[in-house]
């Protein structure tokens, strides 16, 4: 567990479509995002298929009072998608491959339950939607 | 703020980015990552394998990823349910007995005889029903995202040394061997493949449990969006 560090660097970025809650009573519409630019450890991944998990739904609502959202709201951590991009750091993936992305997109990498190889305790982990980005902002 | 799959794209960092067995159909690979570990992770933590006797209550996105799983880990794997013609599917999924929660009788002949139960209910619901079910160190884990707090009764898990404990998805490594396990024995979520302009209608009829088990959105769908 050494590769991880939560990472504030700042990176260009580019727009993707994608369905968007404006408030707990809309429905989900198209809008266009902004997603960061691949930096050296990064991964971009064409979206092939995405499940819907109760969860999507609890969030665009804000249904949990431990975890208010913030809108807009994308939801969505059910990823299988194409690997597009990779950084220049990257080893395990290469474009073309078959990849999948879950709940988890960062942790600090080293707090005891990241050093335990346990990321998905570790207080600062990053959750595919509705957690703070470190790279373009809240 | 971080943005979701409901994208055309997505930037991720290589730690949390995992290969996907070349065998598994993408479209109902793409609920393990969420539904898939979260049962996963729990039934290994607590030593799910062959020769125990493990129940999984609720029988939707992540109860029915629980039946393959504890099915293909090798237990005996009991099906809870409040509908009777539920019943063919769960057996059809791999569970060994399907039991009708709301009849006394038949939640009486399992009492303390289960050595794990998975609770993947998203609703309020009594879980001391199930507590008098387990056998003594036996363990129910909670997975769903029930808001209001449960009542549980001390004397429920006084006897028997029981415990009760909750489980949120799981490691990067785990989640991993999970993906390699579902290649292995070619486990995938049953799913409905919708394109995403039914998401808002796909929602309403998951309210109403109206889906086996799960939806996964073909995302090449938001190209004509």
């Amino acid at each position: 567990m050494s590769t991880t560090q939560l990472d504030s660097k700042s990176y260009g970025q580019y727009n993707a479509k994608a369905y968007s809650a404006g408030s707990p009573t809309s429905p989900l519409a198209p809008t266009i995002i902004a997603r960061r630019d691949p930096g050296e450890h990064d991964v971009r991944l064409e979206i092939l298929f995405c499940g819907i998990c109760h969860s999507d739904l609890h969030q665009i609502r804000n249904e949990w009072s431990v975890m208010p959202t913030v809108y807009p709201c994308i939801p969505g951590h059910e990823i299988i998608g194409r690997v597009t991009h990779v950084g220049s750091a990257v080893t395990k993936f290469k474009p073309g491959d078959i990849a999948a992305v879950g709940c988890l997109v960062d942790s600090d990498g080293s707090c005891p339950e990241c050093q335990a190889g346990l990321e998905q305790f570790c207080p600062n982990m990053i959750l595919t939607y509705n957690s703070p980005d470190a790279h373009l902002g809240a | 703020m971080t943005y979701g799959g409901y994208s055309e794209s997505i930037v991720v960092k290589e730690h949390f980015v995992f290969s996907v067995p070349s065998n598994l159909n993408l479209a109902g690979a793409a609920p393990l990552l969420c539904a898939g570990i979260t049962t996963y992770s729990p039934m290994r933590h607590w030593g799910v394998t062959k020769g125990k006797k493990v129940g999984v209550v609720g029988l939707g996105g992540l109860g029915h990823m629980a039946v393959k799983f504890a099915h293909a880990l090798g237990a005996h794997t009991v099906v809870f349910t409040t509908s009777p013609n539920k019943k063919d599917d769960a057996l059809s999924l791999g569970a060994d007995e399907v039991v009708l929660s709301r009849d006394a009788d038949q939640m009486n002949n399992h009492a303390g005889s289960f050595d794990f139960i998975l609770d993947a209910v998203s609703a309020e619901h009594d879980v001391n029903a199930y507590i008098q079910l387990l056998s003594s160190d036996g363990n129910i884990t909670l997975v769903g995202g029930v808001d209001k707090p449960h009542a549980v009764s001390a004397f429920g898990l006084l006897f028997k040394r029981r415990s009760i404990s909750g489980s949120l998805i799981g490691s990067i490594a785990e989640t991993q061997e999970m993906l390699d396990f579902c290649g292995k024995h070619n486990i995938t979520a049953d799913v409905e493949v919708i394109p995403i302009q039914k998401v808002n209608e796909a929602y309403e009829r998951l309210l109403k449990s109206d889906v086996k088990y799960r939806f996964s959105i073909d995302m090449k769908s938001l190209k004509s969006s």
